[in-house]
């Protein structure tokens, strides 16, 4: 081989000089620790959140005094007692646990047809507004968004307008549960619909094809290869619309009127209204119990490989 | 057309063919992926598709298979044009590129699944399932997950699924593409010897020209959407009907050349390196002035040290070794011309371990018979 | 309490609409000097305040006059009062200063802090002599809360829909004409003891015996009441989802500003009287507490009521401040004692220690 006369392209040094330096912050031999100075900043962050557990778990053990509107300096299950005998935490716990199954199961359906179509159309143009269509709602927040469903659905609103021109007297179509689902429904579209793309995009369509040769009509292709194929990302999406609507503030808080209220609300309400930090606490363990529940009952119902973690290639 | 058809073994003229294909186009918005195809494959023969990429072979298979619609044209399987049906209303078994077998199946599930789509007997599917895999081979392997395979024996589950419920007609798009060598040309033989166990009539697309010639009774050659030749593969070898099939297939020098005269198919023409005799493989008669594609195999030319004189041979002329190719059974040399040094002609010697090599830089004598310098229209 | 959602860009406090007159301010005659000496001034006292029109208000009646009177700047801090409440008490346990120096809070919230001694008292504020009873927060000793003035929570109505003349009494909010078209606080504030009293029951038996108040509350909840906050009832108004609502009388004064035809009255069961307030958090430095406390003083006087409370459209704690035109008579406005006999007063250390509750019990009955 004859010595290259070509320049060595500048990346290239940029690259070598980054090394280097590299190789002086953290010397060859350290290699081994790697992997843990990696992992640094999450374990940190994961320990910042089990101090914060703890001291609410110290909280919620502790009763609102509101003749001084100090903690009691003993611990007591009195703030759990309250939840457990109380009808409105009832009330809130089954709404909010409620809402976030169905929220979910309409989430994936609807959310499935439309990642599948964006990623299997051959039209790149489709591909596009598709694409566009699905990123537009995350730069509006949830808020606003909320605020323009009440413009919508008003007494006064677009569909009540369209409804006066049939005849139709106006409907009170907002401040009720039904509303507020919608409303998560639409909020959660998107993240379904961006955790299934690339679990449909890991399916050939190759295997449908297949499934049609062998004599498949689309629904058993549909229910015998594609669905079976995309659970990861089914129960991936699942998991993330499910805690993000059990958990959710605003939607309740704007299209439900104030009389739908999920636990989040009611966490609100204690922590700022009333000032009962212990109550506060204790509902936001209780919900971080019910959160981590459902995770536990979704990993042993379908197992722990569900997410396509740790498959071998 | 029938022209290019000339040589084809027409076996089973009294009964309707397996898959008759009349007059076929698929246009994708301004681009003729496949241009007036038409051919009838008879019963229980096997057809390979041979063309490099994007001469339209796959298209022309997918419409076979019902996943893509002929935008002018009929295809018929066994008599009956089937028109737009879908694939899965269609008896046809297909092995794919990548052999889309279901990952989240055993072997014997996979094999099961046409039978379960097409609403087999369930009583029958067990017996059915597992003629197919000892078919195949796979007897011990029926419960292993498809990444638990090798990829020889993916193959063989591929094959047995395509097979397993009887279909009409076998299809293969490249599905030995990603081998290695060794396990392609295994797998070859594997094709052959189940195709001819079970007479299924297939029809396989490749690239591969060895693979065309190895494991078909018949071989179409096409090239931009349209069908070159249509014929057995010794015939497609010795006979193309084109200066296309003639350099696809083989290793073949082909050389620019202006015809001077023609004496019945006997021809000379005028290359750089001076005037040579040939044999006529138009069907019209040429005209002396005629741009002309000269076509020698490989393996059809001579040579000898410089001086040294070569019998039965109708042309000579002198050349150097410019390179030289050692492949263990076989030697590919190229040689330079020397009075077009800028042309070298490739020699293929079968038998190298009977005298010793040349070196680069040799000087030889070429020799070459007319019969085998074919002259195609260009 | 607050009344708006931490989010939610528009609070009570911004619905209120007056522009102040600065006329007149300098000439006013304030003294700063509360104390014998004056210690070292502060560059800048911080001020938490609602924003908006509120804060106009405050700056216009308060805030620049003290700087042009001490040459202390006053920035405001806008941080909603629900949520400095935490900081506040966060920093008074840990030893830390206080990130303000006065907090302008509705008085039921100061009172939480007062009950946990995190409030200066402020009885030696010279101005104190000049202000009426309601300046003094019911129940704490001393005064470690102020009040600067108080808001009704009207019975407020659309005229068109009561062609016979204004409702005159809660029960009104039964009449199945109106279901679906009432408006109320989601946590029920300013409706519970009203409807005490609409339930056949006696504000005396508050806090003991609440039941007519929730067997009324039950009732109206079968007529599908909207549930929301301050910005809302504003709103519901002007889009026309309701007719009647139970709210604080500048949400209904801000609607009819907007042009939206609205009235509200005070019912024949009383009307819930409730007030803000200033106070001044511990552990701050010796001087900048004096002049913190000289703040407070400040809001205290006639000429800096005048303004800050005519730019709230709200009646003052001093004497002889001149109510807005519009406001004149009106019952959402009380002057005189016999005013404020028609309202309901009920002490802030009450309400505190039993608010979580009523709240509680509220949002039960209407989530059921």
């Amino acid at each position: 081989m004859r010595p290259t006369t070509s320049r060595y392209p500048l990346i290239w040094r940029v690259l070598d000089g980054l090394e280097a330096a590299a190789a002086r912050l953290w010397p060859r031999r350290f290699t081994r620790a790697t992997p843990v100075l990696m992992l640094a900043p999450s374990l940190l962050l994961v320990l910042l959140l089990v101090i914060g557990l703890v001291e609410l778990g110290d909280s919620s053990l502790r009763e609102l005094d509101t003749s001084t509107f100090r903690l009691s300096a003993t611990w007591t299950g009195a703030n759990y007692l309250k939840i457990a005998t109380s009808g409105l935490y009832w009330t809130v716990i089954w709404k909010s646990l409620f809402g976030a199954l169905v929220v979910t199961a309409l989430s994936l359906i609807l959310a499935f047809p439309y990642a599948y179509m964006m990623v299997r159309t051959r039209s790149g143009l489709l591909r596009k507004l598709l694409l566009v269509a699905l990123f537009l709602p995350f730069f509006i927040g949830q808020v606003v968004r909320a605020y323009g469903w009440l413009i919508i659905l008003g007494n006064q609103g677009v569909v009540n307008d369209l409804l006066g021109l049939v005849g139709v007297a106006p409907v009170r179509l907002l401040y009720n549960y039904p509303a507020v689902l919608f409303g998560l429904v639409q909020y959660m579209l998107p993240f379904a619909v961006l955790m299934l793309a690339p679990a449909l995009t890991a399916i050939p369509a190759e295997l449908e094809a297949a499934a049609a040769s062998l004599g498949a009509n689309w629904v058993k292709t549909l229910t015998r290869v594609v669905l079976p194929l995309a659970r990861p990302g089914l129960i991936g999406a699942g998991l993330v619309v499910l805690t993000l609507t059990l958990t959710d503030f605003a939607m309740p808080a704007i299209l439900g009127g104030g009389s739908q209220d999920f636990i989040a609300n009611a966490i609100y309400d204690q922590f700022f209204r009333t000032s009962d930090q212990g109550l506060g606490s204790a509902l936001a363990l209780v919900l971080v119990a019910i959160g981590s529940l459902l995770v536990g009952a979704v990993f042993t119902l379908f197992g722990a490989g569900t997410l396509a973690m740790g498959r071998q290639r | 057309m029938k022209a290019q058809q000339r040589g084809s073994t027409v076996t089973e003229t009294t009964t309707i063919p397996a898959v008759s294909v009349r007059d076929v186009d698929c246009v994708f918005g301004t681009h003729k992926a496949v241009d007036g195809a038409s051919f009838d494959l008879h019963k229980g023969r096997f057809l390979t598709i041979l063309g490099p990429s994007g001469s339209g072979k796959t298209t022309l298979l997918r419409m076979i298979a019902g996943f893509e619609r002929p935008t002018r044209g009929a295809i018929s399987i066994n008599g009956v044009p089937v028109g737009a049906a879908p694939p899965h209303k269609r008896a046809i078994g297909m092995v794919f590129q990548r052999l889309a077998l279901f990952p989240h199946m055993s072997a014997e599930e996979n094999i099961a699944f046409p039978l379960i789509m097409r609403r087999f007997d369930a009583r029958t599917i067990p017996d059915r399932v597992a003629r197919y895999l000892d078919l195949v081979q796979l007897g011990p392997f029926a419960r292993r997950r498809i990444h638990e395979l090798s990829g020889g024996q993916q193959q063989r589950v591929a094959i047995a699924r395509a097979l397993v419920f009887e279909p009409d007609l076998l299809l293969l798009d490249e599905p030995l593409a990603a081998l290695d060598r060794k396990l392609r040309e295994e797998m070859q033989l594997e094709f052959r010897r189940i195709q001819h166990e079970l007479g299924v009539t297939t029809i396989n697309v490749t690239h591969d020209q060895r693979e065309a010639l190895v494991v078909s009774d018949e071989v179409i050659v096409m090239d931009k959407g349209r069908i070159q030749q249509m014929a057995p593969p010794t015939e497609t070898y010795r006979a193309p009907a084109n200066s296309f099939v003639a350099g696809f297939i083989g290793v073949t020098n082909l050389i620019p050349a202006t015809l001077l005269t023609a004496n019945g198919s006997a021809v000379r023409v005028a290359t750089p390196a001076g005037e040579w005799p040939g044999t006529w493989q138009g069907q019209t008669v040429p005209a002396p002035g005629d741009g002309v594609t000269l076509a020698i195999r490989a393996e059809k030319l001579r040579f000898a040290p410089k001086d040294t004189a070569l019998a039965g041979v109708d042309h000579s002329c002198s050349a150097t070794v410019a390179d030289l190719i050692f492949e263990g059974e076989r030697v590919v040399y190229e040689f330079s011309l020397e009075r077009a040094p800028n042309r070298t002609i490739r020699i293929i010697d079968a038998n190298p371990a009977e005298h010793s090599l040349l070196a680069r830089g040799a000087h030889v004598t070429l020799g070459f018979s007319a019969k085998d310098m074919l002259v195609f229209p260009t | 309490m607050t009344k708006s959602l931490p989010f939610a860009p528009l609070s009570r406090r911004h619905f209120l609409v007056g522009t102040a007159a600065l006329g007149g301010l300098a000439a006013a005659g304030i003294s700063t000097r509360v104390f014998a000496e004056e210690p070292a001034k502060p560059a800048e006292i911080i001020v938490r305040a609602w924003g908006g029109s509120w804060m106009d208000a405050l700056k216009a009646g308060v805030s620049d006059p003290f700087t042009a009177a001490t040459g202390i700047a006053v920035r405001h801090d806008l941080t909603e009062d629900n949520e400095i409440q935490p900081k506040l008490w966060a920093a008074i346990d840990q030893g830390r200063v206080p990130p303000i120096h006065v907090n302008w809070d509705t008085t039921t919230n100061a009172t939480k802090s007062a009950l946990k001694g995190y409030a200066v008292d402020l009885s030696d504020l010279s101005n104190l002599a000049g202000t009426l009873d309601t300046s003094k927060p019911v129940g704490l000793d001393g005064y470690p809360i102020v009040n600067t003035y108080g808001y009704v929570y009207v019975l407020a109505y659309r005229p068109s829909a009561f062609p016979d003349g204004a409702p005159t009494s809660l029960q009104v909010l039964l009449d199945p004409k109106f279901k679906g078209r009432i408006g109320l606080y989601n946590d029920g504030i300013g409706f519970h003891f009203p409807a005490q009293v609409a339930g056949g029951g006696k504000l005396e038996d508050i806090p003991a015996n609440m039941q007519p108040a929730w067997d009324f509350i039950t009732k109206v909840k079968a007529q599908a009441p909207l549930l929301g906050e301050d910005p809302d009832f504003t709103t519901w108004f002007q889009n026309g989802e309701i007719d009647l609502a139970v709210t604080i009388s500048t949400n209904a004064r801000e609607a009819k500003k907007n042009g939206i035809d609205i009235a509200w009255t005070v019912p024949e069961e009383g009307a819930t009287y409730d007030t803000d307030g200033l106070w001044v958090p511990k552990g701050l430095p010796e001087n900048e507490l004096y002049w913190a406390k000289a703040y407070v003083n400040f809001a205290l006087s006639k000429d800096a009521q005048q303004v800050w409370c005519d730019g709230l459209g709200l009646p003052g704690v001093v004497a002889g401040l001149t109510p807005p035109a519009d406001l004149v008579g009106d019952p959402s406005y009380p002057t005189k004692p016999e005013d404020l006999a028609k309202l309901i007063r009920i002490a802030p250390q009450v309400q505190v220690e039993h608010e979580s509750e009523w709240f509680g019990k509220f949002k039960e009955i209407m989530q059921g």
